[in-house]
């Protein structure tokens, strides 16, 4: 079943047309990688489908379901949740209470020890607040504020806020810009651990060979189109692809 | 000496009472301006329609519990009108809000003016009598008031940090891109603070009333007491606010009981200090703040 289709999206900024006539779709269960340069697009079409801007031409369906031009939160709430490269954190927020926020509102009809539960769980999946963090009856993550945590401990708390909405589509946003060696590795280990519960997952990424090892099938875009669709291995041996990156400079 | 002592007692009783209730007063302004960044110049208006509220379904003969009741009502019912019919469209803009806010607290005086008229009147006291202190008399009613005013700013705060929608509002004040994220509606969270804001000042104009006589002018007083205490206390922050509250009520008590320094010349007199001079010391400090600590004693707090 497919989970996210968008078609024929348009935006333009100005005279600068930022995604032209884009058509592509997602399947429940796999991980779509969105390639290209830089300024190729990728945010933009990350912020079309959060409803962030308002196409200016296409349509967007999520499950089947038309959300071209829904409000943020109803797209959120819907089932769709975004990773942003610079984490957006509340600064006067705990790391606990930061999940904590986004495991409420859908959760208007449940107990509070259950939210609770959740935002524990979340902390826990996504490395945040390990077992080792946690003393006697309170864990390093509630007294933890965002601003203390390392990049990859940020990304990480970007992440552990989307699960918290309970997404069924994952949009996440150069995941592994500015982090070290080894956070990168975490990072991917992360991802393909969400992979393997069944999280439908779309990568933005401007350098191609880190990702390819993770994503199903990519989506290659320049300067606002599609350049080319297919399987990683596809990709890499496409001459079209090849240029646009040697042009663009380098992969 | 012994008269010194007095005053002096007079002084820190009456500003720990107001001063209550200045809190109150000025709860309403700093969250909306916390949570929507959102100037609300009829504040001071919202105050006055309740105390009028309340004044009217008195004189029509209802008790004044349920009086108090439905200006609390009213007020909210203003306040969240006000909101979904104006300040939505034209929250964007801060100058926009500002004129439309103003505009909407001068109508209210003018359509008290048209159907009370400018005449003060006086709402009956919830309860009568006083009761003395050591040497001190003080009215039972503003003793009602000022433990009204700190069980609301209690409650208050129980809401906005242990309930689940306080710390909606709280992510909301925050960030409110952020918010919209993790799937909060962010108009609907602000519709909650008007609300929220409308009832609290309903609340705070029943009370404020057994301090002042009502008249269509009484709203720029708590106007510019919550712009004093939300400045000086730093805006958004709640214990900023009682902080400041009390300081300002203390300066204005003081001026009360300060003696003055009359200059007379050609039978015109001028007097220096003392009580015509009451709201002088709050609105000192409000330029003073602004100019050496613009962010106010207390930041932007995340409270």
């Amino acid at each position: 079943m497919e989970a996210l289709r968008v078609e024929r999206l348009r935006k333009s900024f100005g005279g600068l047309m930022a995604v032209k006539d884009l058509s592509f779709s997602v399947e429940q269960g796999e991980i779509l990688g969105l390639i290209g340069p830089n300024g190729a697009g990728k945010s933009t079409v990350f912020n079309l489908i959060m409803g962030t801007f308002r196409p200016d031409r296409g349509r967007i369906f999520f499950k089947n379901r038309e959300i071209t031009g829904w409000p943020t939160y109803k797209i959120v709430n819907e089932g769709v949740a975004r990773v942003f490269q610079i984490a957006r954190y509340f600064p006067h927020k705990t790391v606990y209470e930061n999940v904590e926020i986004s495991a409420i509102p859908n959760e208007i009809f449940r107990r509070a020890d259950q939210t609770e539960l959740k935002t524990m769980t979340v902390c826990r999946r996504t490395g945040l607040c390990g077992d080792e963090g946690c003393g006697e009856g309170s864990c390093l993550c509630r007294v933890q504020w965002p601003g203390m945590l390392p990049q990859g401990g940020l990304r990480r708390l970007e992440i552990a806020r989307a699960i918290g909405t309970d997404p069924e589509l994952l949009l996440l946003d150069e995941p592994f810009a500015g982090l070290s060696p080894h956070e990168v590795d975490e990072m991917a280990h992360l991802i393909s651990d969400l992979r393997r519960e069944g999280q439908t997952i779309v990568l933005v990424d401007h350098n191609m060979r880190g990702v390819m090892g993770l994503v199903d099938r990519v989506v290659v875009l320049c300067f606002g189109e599609k350049l080319a669709e297919g399987t990683p291995e596809e990709i890499m041996r496409d001459p079209k692809v090849q240029e646009a990156y040697l042009a663009g400079g380098g992969v | 000496m012994e008269q010194l002592l007095v005053i002096g007692e007079r002084v820190v009783i009456f500003s720990v009472l107001v001063s209550a209730l200045y809190a109150l007063v000025a709860l309403g302004f700093t969250m909306i301006f916390g949570v929507g960044r959102v100037l609300n110049l009829a504040h001071g208006a919202f105050l006055m329609v309740g105390a009028y509220t309340a004044w009217f379904a008195q004189r029509a003969g209802v008790d004044l519990y349920l009086a108090a009741a439905l200006a609390v009502l009213v007020c909210t019912l203003l306040a969240v009108a006000l909101y979904q019919g104006l300040i939505r469209h034209v929250q964007h803009s801060v100058i926009i809000t500002l004129i439309a806010t103003l505009a909407c607290a001068l109508l209210l005086e003018e359509i008290i003016k048209i159907f009370f008229t400018t005449t003060p009147q006086i709402l009956q006291p919830f309860i009568s009598g006083s009761i003395v202190l050591h040497q001190t008399t003080i009215i039972s009613n503003r003793v009602l008031a000022f433990v009204a005013s700190w069980v609301a700013i209690v409650l208050f705060w129980l809401f906005v940090h242990r309930t689940r929608w306080g710390k909606v509002i709280l992510a909301t004040a925050q960030d409110q891109e952020g918010a919209a994220l993790v799937g909060i509606n962010v108009r609907h969270v602000y519709t909650v603070t008007w609300a929220l804001s409308g009832a609290l000042a309903g609340l705070a104009g029943v009370f404020f009333a057994s301090w002042v006589n009502l008249s269509p002018f009484m709203w720029r007083d708590p106007l510019i007491i919550s712009f004093a205490i939300v400045v000086v206390g730093g805006l958004g922050s709640l214990k900023g606010s009682i902080i400041a509250a009390y300081l300002i009520g203390f300066l204005e008590v003081l001026m009360t009981y300060s003696p003055s320094i009359k200059f007379c010349a050609d039978y015109r007199c001028f007097e220096f200090l003392g009580a015509s001079w009451v709201g002088v010391p709050s609105l000192i400090m409000l330029v003073l703040i602004l100019f050496l600590k613009p962010s106010g004693l207390f930041g932007r707090a995340h409270e």
